[in-house]
């Protein structure tokens, strides 16, 4: 199930690895997997896959030496909305499942969008 | 006999008002926008101030009644409609705060935010497009003129692959985009929309389907 979150919010888990900290493929994948303790280890298939659309899209910027990705203004602009779509939908499921629910929870920031907590946002 | 022209400055006018006849699924969307210029300044009017020379109009005695207008590069686009077009036309139309409660408000919300039409799934079809009719010229052979005229220009400026975007609902318009050779993209991310697309190369072909071949 895990993997199938992390599939379908990929784009935007990119995004915030890379705003958090420019990188190659290699430097993503391992921020996702640092970042997340563990959790998400998608497929370099598939982040390489996503990356090459993303910077087909112009949401990120690819510098050949040293070899890293960066966001363009689109790409900021488009992890922001993600990030605001992902927020309150997050709210909602909390809403649903109710406070006892919630509360039951681990302390940790929400598991779905460790680029959201990012300290270098400011 | 209705032509298929190239777009002209004095067509704004027209094909807003097209825009508009057309921007609820195909339906007129009056009712659902009062403000007529919302839809025009988000789906016609940036296109055809950014890429002119990709617009065309179905010409009915000197009036539009039918066009197809888009960008060649939506990357670019994206840019431009952000650094550019938004601008000024944030004082009469604020960004939204919060959850949209009209349907104007969710609209004005999309004019906010043309990054979305950064969609990964249709990344290898760098144009994209919007072609509307109005409903008297309909199922008269018009769409497939703007749509081939379209496609022409694109694969002579170089451009291999064109998408859309629709409303799922709109099952005419889907009709339609099928016998022109557009096949779906699945973009699980949006699933009120339908988003085809297709290559600009043998633009004929859908017309010869369906008719006996009549080769040696």
């Amino acid at each position: 199930m895990m993997r199938s979150y992390v599939q379908a919010h990929l784009d935007l888990l990119l995004l915030a690895a890379i705003r958090a900290e420019p990188g190659d493929g290699a430097a993503v994948i391992r921020h996702l997997r640092e970042r997340s303790g563990g959790k998400f280890a998608p497929s370099s298939q598939r982040v390489y896959a996503a990356l090459h659309h993303l910077e087909r899209n112009r949401l990120v910027e690819r510098y050949p030496e040293p070899r890293r990705y960066t966001l363009t203004n689109s790409g900021r602009r488009s992890l922001e909305m993600k990030r605001k779509e992902l927020d309150s939908f997050v709210a909602g499921v909390h809403a649903v499942l109710g406070q006892g629910g919630a509360k039951a929870r681990p302390t940790r920031a929400p598991a779905a969008s460790p680029g959201s907590r990012s300290p270098r946002r400011g | 006999m209705p032509t298929v022209r190239p777009y002209r400055p004095d067509d704004r006018a027209a094909l807003a008002d097209i825009c508009v006849r057309t921007g609820d699924a195909g339906e007129d969307s009056r009712g659902l926008y009062p403000d007529l210029d919302l839809l025009p300044n988000i789906f016609v009017l940036p296109y055809v101030e950014f890429e002119p020379a990709l617009a065309f109009v179905v010409d009915d005695g000197g009036r539009a009644v039918g066009y197809v207008v888009g960008t060649s590069d939506t990357p670019t686009f994206v840019e431009w409609f952000r650094r550019v077009w938004l601008p000024p036309l944030t004082e009469r139309y604020p960004q939204p705060t919060g959850r949209p409660s009209t349907p104007t408000a969710w609209m004005v919300g999309l004019l906010h935010h043309p990054e979305r039409m950064l969609v990964p799934e249709v990344a290898a079809y760098p144009a994209h497009l919007h072609i509307d009719l109005l409903p008297t010229h309909q199922r008269a052979g018009h769409g497939r003129a703007l749509m081939t005229t379209f496609l022409d220009a694109l694969a002579d400026a170089g451009v291999a692959a064109v998408h859309l975007a629709m409303a799922a609902a709109n099952t005419r318009a889907r009709a339609f985009y099928g016998r022109m050779g557009f096949h779906e993209v699945p973009v699980p991310a949006a699933p009120g929309a339908a988003y085809l697309g297709r290559s600009t190369q043998d633009v004929q072909t859908g017309r010869a389907k369906g008719m006996p071949d009549l080769r040696p």
